[in-house]
């Protein structure tokens, strides 16, 4: 072989290894888990309230079965999401929720090998959201307490700023106008509503354990918002929320309180409905689904993109519409408010004061009721809407 | 002749017992010997810890003896995708006619590092550890080892690869005194390769688990043994995971069956921010 030949040769095997090697370092993946905070009000929310721990447990599995089916079954048809998996969901693992927190890998293992990263980012956020809970729930602390001890656990969950979604505000462009966005909720409308509703009453379940003086008045609130979790199911299309349920609209007096873990709770749904869209958008091909959910845990994570002013998210959750995300979570009327605004909906929002620009999907529909005018454009200044639970909303029936 | 067998015998269980334990928190995450040999490739959690309460061992070789073990363990994840373990093995053995007789045998010190996560690229990790000379049925001499594992998961179950290497003398029946006796049936391997599958049903929290895996004594007289073994592993409470197994030599002069059952409790440090 003379030497041209020689030369030839060694540079297509170089080429060669350069292809290989850039997907393999594409998939080489260092995550790893850290174990959550050791304190004495570990499970103490699972110890005092059971049935509500457990729908957490149910939650988890919902989340990870539509991650997998999506994944996995591409080309299914819809009703396998909409009816067949939506029906075992709420018609029975809601009803009987496993009694220990699930294993996610478990249930949806391809997609646990498709993002890694992304799945240890959710669940080191549902580490907090737990952790928070049994702050919440443990009667031996007074309130200067509770308020160290959910700091402290916010400082734990930064020591993994590999995972830790940003306590910066994002804008809801990040969500819900990326050249993916809106594929889930348009083909799963149902399935996505329930997603909403998981996360309405994630955020929601911390205002009964803020308003409620006593543990008598604590476990009545949390059985009340169990109960209208339920009232969402009964006519799904219907009655689930709208819109992705906001921190400081759903659950303000939590929001006024811990507005950093408002906001990591946000931005973790919001990236929860990014991953579902990546997924359900075929026009995303299947080898780029990797890459753009990375991608978008790292602008999540980060502290500089789609970022808004605290003062611009509490002004955009409002302007949003409570009645839109399911209703307040507590000191609710018997009947499930009107949405104000088509399933679905995009509104859009001013990044630097978060108030409503106009709408880019969807449309406004009747009354406003439950909407803050103030937030849509008109005159008003902004103002901290967190620390003005919604008023209670006139019963309208269907 | 008598107290050497049932020495040879005790080591004998004890030294499988001794064998590494990785400790993982829940029940998805397989610890050798909990109920299985063959152990995934995830590490315990950073800051985590776990304590093997009382893993139990019951076996029973061919001709009726019997040995009773227990291995407490304390595992720690010291770093990032990385813990430590020790395990102390007491072992207690009976044989028909004979005297029963107990002790330590040995101090199993471990340490695994994960190097990656599973993505189109299997999870992959390395097991570096030392079995000492410890207690009254301990074996003779230090016994390094260091392993590899594999493990991918299917949609329907996770398969898991294991290859294990100890390093040091050989076995042979020169060695003198009970100990030497018991030797002549000691079960380190000079190699050891296997494979297991698990499946859950993860609304139970429940993995069902089994393998098979080929071990060399370090015997030089033994052949290539076979083993195999089934279980399962159970999530009691988000702290306590459970775990019970049943197995059996298949080939080798003892073609033991061995049941097991066992709990670990998992706890982290105490932190505080700065």
């Amino acid at each position: 072989m003379n030497r041209h030949a020689v030369r030839t040769h060694l540079s297509r095997v170089i080429l060669a290894v350069m292809l290989i090697a850039e997907p393999v370092q594409a998939q080489w993946v260092t995550t790893f888990e850290t174990f959550y905070l050791q304190a004495s009000h570990n499970w103490t929310f699972r110890t005092r309230y059971r049935s509500a721990d457990r729908l957490f447990n149910a939650f988890d599995y919902g989340h990870a079965i539509l991650y997998e089916t999506l994944l996995t079954k591409p080309g299914a048809d819809s009703t396998l999401l909409e009816a067949h998996i939506y029906d075992r969901l709420t018609k029975k693992i809601l009803l009987s929720p496993p009694r220990v927190p699930l294993e996610e890998t478990a249930i949806e293992p391809m997609y646990a090998r498709l993002a890694p990263e992304a799945k240890a980012m959710f669940d080191w956020s549902h580490i907090l959201h737990r952790q928070i809970y049994d702050v919440l729930a443990d009667e031996r602390l007074d309130d200067p307490a509770r308020d160290r001890e959910v700091q402290r656990l916010i400082a734990y969950y930064k020591t993994r700023p590999d995972l830790a979604f940003s306590s910066k505000p994002k804008s809801m462009e990040l969500m819900q106008e990326q050249p993916y966005s809106l594929a889930f909720r348009q083909k799963f409308p149902k399935f996505n509503g329930l997603i909403w509703g998981y996360h309405w009453f994630q955020v929601g379940l911390y205002e009964p354990l803020l308003t409620g003086t006593t543990p008598a008045e604590r476990e009545a609130g949390i059985r009340a918002t169990i109960g209208r979790f339920f009232q969402m199911l009964t006519d799904p299309l219907r009655t689930l929320p709208y819109q992705m349920p906001m921190t400081a609209a759903v659950a303000p007096l939590f929001a006024a309180r811990y507005p950093e873990a408002a906001i990591i709770f946000d931005n973790l749904h919001s990236m929860h409905d990014v991953v579902s869209d990546i997924l359900a958008n075929p026009a995303v091909p299947r080898n780029q689904k990797r890459a753009e959910i990375v991608k978008a845990g790292r602008m999540f994570r980060d502290d500089t993109s789609y970022v808004m002013p605290v003062a611009a998210w509490l002004t955009m959750s409002a302007a949003m519409g409570v009645n839109n995300m399911g209703g307040p979570s507590v000191g609710f009327s018997p009947d499930l408010p009107a949405p104000t605004v088509t399933r679905g909906a995009v509104m859009q929002h001013d990044r630097a004061t978060g108030r409503m620009t106009g709408m880019k999907v969807g449309e406004m529909t009747g009354t406003m009721e439950g909407m803050s005018h103030e937030q849509m454009g008109h005159d008003t200044p902004p103002r901290d809407t967190t620390r003005t639970p919604p008023a209670p909303v006139k019963p309208r029936k269907p | 002749m008598r107290t050497g067998t049932v020495a040879a015998i005790v080591c004998c269980s004890a030294l499988i017992m001794a064998r590494p334990a990785r400790a993982q928190t829940d029940y998805y995450n397989t610890d050798a010997g909990r109920p299985v040999l063959i152990e995934d490739a995830y590490p315990l959690e950073r800051r985590g810890f776990e304590l093997q309460v009382a893993p139990v061992r019951l076996s029973r070789a061919r001709g009726g003896a019997y040995t009773w073990g227990v291995e407490p363990e304390l595992a720690y994840g010291f770093a990032n995708r990385a813990h430590i373990e020790i395990g102390v093995p007491i072992a207690y053995a009976t044989r028909a006619g004979a005297r029963g007789a107990a002790g330590i045998s040995g101090v199993d010190l471990s340490v695994l590092y994960n190097l990656n996560a599973e993505t189109r690229i299997p999870a992959l990790a390395v097991v570096a550890e030392v079995l000492l000379p410890v207690g009254r049925f301990g074996p003779p001499r230090a016994y390094p080892s260091v392993k590899g594992i594999m493990t991918r998961t299917f949609p329907v179950a996770r398969v898991h690869l294991n290859a294990q290497y100890t390093f040091g003398q050989a076995i042979t029946s020169t060695v003198a005194g009970p100990i030497g006796a018991a030797a002549q049936n000691v079960e380190v391997s000079r190699w050891l390769a296997g494979a297991a599958i698990d499946r859950t049903l993860a609304l139970q929290s429940l993995l069902m688990t089994a393998e098979l895996y080929a071990r060399k004594p370090l015997d030089v007289s033994e052949d290539v043994e076979w083993n195999s073994g089934v279980g399962v592993r159970y999530q009691l409470t988000p702290r306590w995971a459970m775990d019970g197994g049943v197995g059996r030599n298949l080939t080798g002069p003892a073609q033991a069956w061995y049941l097991t059952a066992g709990g670990a409790y998992a706890f982290g440090l105490p932190w505080s921010a700065r």
